[in-house]
């Protein structure tokens, strides 16, 4: 079913134990052929406890780090055992196990390096973006030179030179926008396809006012700095 | 012809310069990190001593009192220190995520040994899905039926 190749479905995850298990479950049921990978972020719930019986690889620290540097441990185990393609999903439970093959199907027709779900490509959907992503994400189709329309969505999938690039230099903090910055700086061929959400089945999203605040700091920077670093990121 | 300014930031200067190479000796700062602070002692020293040396940056920098340069020198090297200080934070954190990521990883990969060892231990029928452990009770009874066989390592393993 994959072809020749091997691909890791990576989740990372904050104290989602009220969500973790019914996520992992629709993807063993649905896409038993691809592996599972829960990169716990010094979750404070019963995250952790959880992780060992539910029959995935997992990577654990004690406190907490940010998603970007989840997703990027995650990448970097992916490299390490010779994944060659990599699917993102959040643990909250709000992207549909079905959409992962639109996300793969490009990347295994070696039509993209990076596919990016949106939930707002399609104009006739229930859910709008809100004011702050459709500024964010005018700004960034701007200086990409391509249609951003969702620039905060955390489903994605990743080819092989993406992944070998991102498990070095993707960014920490709430990196989604940073992301779609780096991926042009370093002409990765990207590609935006509709994904359809759900509300999240348990808690609230972490972005507090404050952190929001913070993350929008991080984001203006980083559109000043990113474009005028080198290729292949940030060299030390 | 010296004024009380200039010996204090003579012996403020000598004092400062005794403390870092102290530390140094000591081994409580490394040799890379003193020296922004020698080198900040070395010049304060010389400009305390050659008074006209100080006049003239005054006067090219339109100062009328002198020995406001010396503050002013005093806060442009706590800047740079401090700025300093930033960079090398940034890098130990670089290098903090970057052991801490390996670390997850090793474990992981562990991990995953162990329960392909075990799995072989019990032969591939019976290889579960999952480490046993409180949360999924029934793994743990059918994995400690079975370990009972198996080797230390197994044992050791289970109860991590």
């Amino acid at each position: 079913m994959n072809g020749h190749h091997r691909v890791l479905t990576l989740i990372p995850a904050h104290n989602e134990a009220a969500s973790l298990p019914a996520v992992v479950g629709e993807l063993r049921q649905r896409r038993g052929d691809l592996d599972v990978l829960v990169v716990d972020d010094g979750s404070s719930d019963h995250t952790t406890e959880l992780l060992r019986g539910l029959g995935v690889k997992w990577l654990h620290w004690p406190e907490r780090r940010g998603v970007g540097r989840a997703v990027r441990a995650g990448l970097r185990y992916a490299a390490r055992q010779g994944y060659d393609l990599v699917v993102r999903l959040d643990a909250d439970g709000q992207h549909h196990v079905e959409d992962i093959e639109r996300l793969l199907a490009p990347l295994r027709a070696g039509r993209a390096d990076v596919v990016l779900g949106s939930r707002f490509v399609s104009r006739n959907r229930a859910r709008r973006p809100s004011p702050v992503q459709r500024s964010l994400g005018a700004l960034l189709s701007m200086i990409t030179r391509r249609p951003v329309t969702d620039p905060t969505s955390g489903f994605w999938a990743l080819g092989p030179r993406a992944v070998a690039l991102l498990a070095e230099h993707h960014p920490g903090g709430y990196p989604e926008p940073e992301l779609h910055l780096f991926l042009s700086r370093n002409a990765l061929s990207v590609l935006e396809v509709d994904i359809q959400s759900r509300e999240r089945l348990h808690g609230r999203s972490s972005l507090t006012p404050v952190r929001l605040l913070g993350a929008g700091a991080r984001v203006a920077l980083a559109l000043i700095i990113v474009p005028f670093r080198g290729i292949d990121g940030f060299k030390q | 012809m010296t004024d009380r300014v200039q010996v204090v930031a003579l012996a403020g200067s000598v004092l400062l310069l005794v403390f870092v190479l102290e530390l140094v000796r000591r081994r409580r700062l490394a040799e890379e990190y003193s020296a922004l602070w020698i080198v900040s002692a070395l010049v304060l020293i010389g400009i305390s001593l050659r008074r006209d040396a100080l006049d003239f940056a005054a006067r090219w920098l339109g100062v009328y009192y002198p020995p406001a340069v010396l503050v002013l020198m005093l806060v442009a090297i706590t800047s740079v220190a401090s700025l300093l200080f930033s960079v090398i934070l940034s890098r130990q954190q670089r290098q903090i995520d970057r052991l801490i990521e390996e670390n997850a990883i090793m474990a992981a990969e562990l991990r995953e040994l162990r329960w392909e060892r075990e799995a072989t231990a019990r032969g591939p029928a019976i290889r579960p899905m999952s480490e046993p452990s409180l949360s999924n009770p029934i793994a743990a009874v059918s994995a400690s039926d079975i370990v009972v066989g198996a080797t230390d390592s197994g044992v050791k393993a289970r109860n991590h």
